[in-house]
């Protein structure tokens, strides 16, 4: 066997092989611990669970009675969504206009911003940060312990997170857009609302509308999955069918689902399309 | 003949809507010429290879290859044919982050099975090869380098490599010399032409530098407007014939620009 | 001193749907608060102040014992290994679809895979979670195939736009010397856009581990189960303990991600 002249030799081989090896052995202990055994889809008691409950599914329950409770539950959701959203405006404009370095007026001319204003904007910048890094669902588990189950565990829950996720994303939004208006607004006297209206807003305007469409498209999906500890909706009666193995209705459910998110999708895509 | 054209119109992008490209051509090629193909920006040259190339559907006209006609053929049988060809676009065809090793390996993919083209990609089946290619050109340092870190120059003959790598019986090379200085242009043009006769392979060439092809090309061909209007042995053509061909354009580099010709290691075969 | 009259310009009309919008949308968030029935006088009152300091002051001081802690770690580890490998499935499924949606076999089955894609990814993973128990039994192997399904969808239609949007010129002139479509896919389309989607595999890993340490509370494993069950036994300080775990997990794949990417993309 010839071994390979040094100029042509792969300098990337050893690398390869070593990721490969690293890999596989972090691979295997993971497939241990997610119990990650397909061939139990395969087995006979399973197989044959999954047949009858996805033959169930056919034809979709259809009855006047339940696709009225369908289409109510489906306001319910949307509802859940737009108020939720709307509280969480309400919370995570004003945060955002008190975390924004743009709107500081201690640190005009001396490029340092005073003390306590920069505590204050750290204090506010790190409750949005907790807001947004508990997982919405953990919220409305306990949500549903204090006001009992419902919409109103939903709204709150997603007033909570959404507003965590609003402010932070409001806030790179203006951090990275020209601050030259805004500035020039400030040094010259004008109130820092105002400057932020006349300055920031016109520039950013259109990306954080079209964020926070796509944020209300996001949560409607959420809503559904609240619904399922709980928080009524579409989703809470879809655990319900679920519980029961009625495979009719769930399907109906679902169908109406995938629908409501196509709809949401274009709804979104047209009024971002406006904006430009 | 190798190739046979007769009266052949090509549309832009093969589409029935768009101009024509080329009007009423009628060329003669044998095996083993060395072609430079000149005119002005828009002529149609590009357009030209890419018929020969079998890559752009002939709208009227005979069009023959290796004496048949490869649009009446099958899907299968014309992709057998467009192993034989090499067609070289003036832009390098790597993508970025490829190794040069894999780029002008790509060469020989004709040649190869997918499960071969998919081992090399883990580790490279033949780098002597690629190295050996690379030499001629000078580039064997970086057999390993990623593509995007090699200059614009180095770039284009690493594409040009590719066609060493390959088995074509036929170069088909678009503007390889854009982006070279007058002393590489003169190297890279005796490598290719030196691999051509080599293998009695054709080699058509695009040329923006004139000079470059009456000096090294037996054969000329000038395009305008999407017709030939000058087809004969270098020897025979006129100053006047260029100012004709290039008149109200103004893409001719100047003779100052162009280095002098007289390298005692080229070898332009005769036909 | 007199003036001359002259008319301003007309000022600028603001088109009729433009108001039509803002109509619907105001309309649409008053029905919805009012027809939610949102207890607010109950949320806003003493009682319920109170008894929301008690409840929130059941959770100090998390639950620190250390058979608890070792439990909260493997329910810690389940819940990457969850992520983990539900990304990766997706990321091989969502390759394998991207290549029809991505219009390389024509537009029937460009439509047809882009359909598929869309129903997988409109459905949240616990929605997936809770059907697929039926097929794969609680824990946490039907919430990976949960993760993975949903997954799919997103990674599927991401990496099909990056596909179509490459451009063509290498892979085109392969094709024009004689290569197979497979063999020139693999040299000129893939190699260019595989940074872009492993950057996408990444950040949806960064999702995915959130997303895995909830499905637990329908019943498929790791942190989520634990705090389901906790609470629904009213032992607060565990459900603290179990709580700061999810957040140190998320911070934590957070930054290998990030650092992930940027090594890839130097």
């Amino acid at each position: 066997m010839t071994t390979t002249p040094a100029h042509l030799h792969d300098p990337a081989w050893n690398r390869r092989i070593t990721a490969c090896i690293i890999a596989l052995v972090i691979l295997w202990p993971m497939l241990v611990m997610a119990e990650f055994k397909p061939w139990i889809l395969f087995d006979a008691q399973s197989l044959q669970a999954t047949w009858q409950f996805l033959t169930s599914f056919f034809p979709p329950a259809h009855s006047l009675e339940f696709l009225y409770m369908v289409a109510y539950s489906t306001w319910e959701t949307i509802a859940m969504a737009t108020a939720g959203m709307t509280l969480a405006l309400l919370g995570a404009i004003p945060m955002t206009l008190i975390a924004t370095e743009r709107l500081s007026i201690s640190r005009l001319g001396t490029g340092r911003m005073a003390r306590c204003s920069m505590l204050l904007r750290q204090i506010v910048r790190w409750l949005l940060i907790l807001l947004r890094s508990v997982p919405e669902l953990v919220w409305a588990l306990l949500l549903v312990r204090i006001v009992g189950l419902g919409p109103t565990a939903g709204v709150i829950a997603i007033a909570l997170t959404y507003c965590g996720m609003l402010g932070k994303v409001y806030a790179d939004i203006i951090e990275s857009s020209d601050p030259s208006a805004c500035d020039g607004l400030l040094r010259n006297g004008s109130g820092r609302l105002s400057a932020f209206l006349y300055g920031t807003l016109p520039a950013s305007a259109s990306e954080l509308v079209s964020y926070t469409v796509y944020r209300w498209e996001c949560a409607i999906r959420g809503s559904v999955v609240m619904g399922f500890v709980g928080a009524g909706g579409l989703g809470q009666r879809m655990d319900e069918s679920m519980k029961m193995l009625a495979g009719d209705e769930l399907a109906t459910m679902l169908l109406v689902f995938i629908v409501l998110v196509a709809c949401a999708d274009s709804v979104s895509a047209m009024l971002r399309r406006r904006l430009e | 003949m190798t190739f046979h054209l007769a009266s052949v119109s090509v549309r832009h992008d093969g589409a029935a809507q768009s101009a024509f490209a080329l009007r009423e051509i009628t060329l003669s090629i044998q095996q083993g010429e060395q072609i430079a193909l000149i005119g002005p920006s828009g002529a149609g040259k590009t357009s030209l290879l890419h018929t020969l190339a079998c890559a752009l559907k002939p709208d009227a006209g005979n069009f023959r290859l290796f004496d048949k006609n490869p649009w009446e053929s099958s899907s299968t049988g014309r992709h057998a044919l467009r192993s034989r060809l090499f067609l070289a676009p003036q832009t390098p065809p790597l993508p970025p982050r490829q190794r040069v090793v894999n780029a002008v390996l790509a060469g020989a993919l004709p040649q190869w099975s997918v499960w071969q083209a998919m081992r090399s990609l883990i580790k490279p089946v033949d780098p002597a090869r690629a190295y050996e290619a690379l030499v001629p050109f000078n580039l064997q340092d970086k057999l390993y380098a990623r593509v995007d870190r090699l200059s614009g120059g180095e770039r284009q003959r690493c594409g040009m490599a590719r066609a060493l790598i390959s088995q074509a019986e036929i170069f088909l090379v678009d503007e390889p010399l854009s982006a070279l200085d007058p002393t590489l242009s003169i190297q890279t043009l005796q490598v290719l032409q030196r691999e051509a006769a080599s293998r009695n392979a054709t080699l058509i060439c695009s040329l923006h530098q004139v000079e470059l092809a009456r000096s090294h090309f037996a054969r000329v061909i000038g395009l305008r407007d999407g017709r030939v209007v000058l087809d004969s042995a270098s020897s025979a053509i006129t100053d006047d014939d260029i100012a004709t061909l290039y008149r109200n354009r103004h893409d001719v580099i100047p003779e100052s620009e162009q280095a002098s010709v007289t390298d005692s290691t080229s070898a332009i075969p005769h036909c | 001193m007199t003036r001359p009259t002259t008319s301003l310009p007309p000022a600028p009309r603001i088109r009729y749907s433009t108001w039509l919008l803002l109509v619907i949308l105001v309309l649409l968030v008053v029905t919805s608060f009012v027809s939610l029935q949102l207890k607010w006088h109950e949320f806003f009152s003493r009682e319920a102040i109170a008894t929301t300091l008690e409840f929130l002051r059941g959770f100090s001081p998390p639950e620190i014992a250390p058979a608890f802690l070792m439990r909260i770690g493997n329910a810690t580890l389940e819940t990457l290994a969850m992520s983990a490998i539900g990304t990766l499935l997706a990321a091989l499924f969502g390759l394998f679809l991207s290549l029809p949606a991505s219009g390389r076999f024509g537009i029937t089955a460009r439509l047809i895979t882009r359909g598929a894609l869309n129903v997988l990814r409109s459905i949240p993973e616990l929605v997936w979670a809770a059907i697929l128990l039926i097929a794969a039994g609680l824990g946490p192997f039907a919430g990976t195939l949960a993760l993975a399904m949903h997954t799919t969808g997103v990674l599927g239609r991401l990496f099909a736009d990056t596909l179509e949007n490459c451009p063509s010129l290498a892979e085109n002139t392969l094709r024009i010397n004689g290569v197979s479509p497979a063999s020139s896919f693999l040299y000129s389309t893939l190699p260019h856009c595989s940074p872009q989607m492993m950057s996408y595999v990444l950040y949806r890993w960064e999702n995915n581990i959130r997303a895995a340490a909830i499905l637990g509370v329908v019943g498929a494993g790791g942190l989520g189960q634990m705090l389901k069950y906790h609470l629904s036994l009213f032992q607060m300080h565990q459900a603290a303990t179990v709580i700061i775990a999810m957040l140190l997990l998320v911070c934590v794949v957070d930054a290998a991600s990030f650092a992930l990417r940027r090594r890839m993309t130097r």
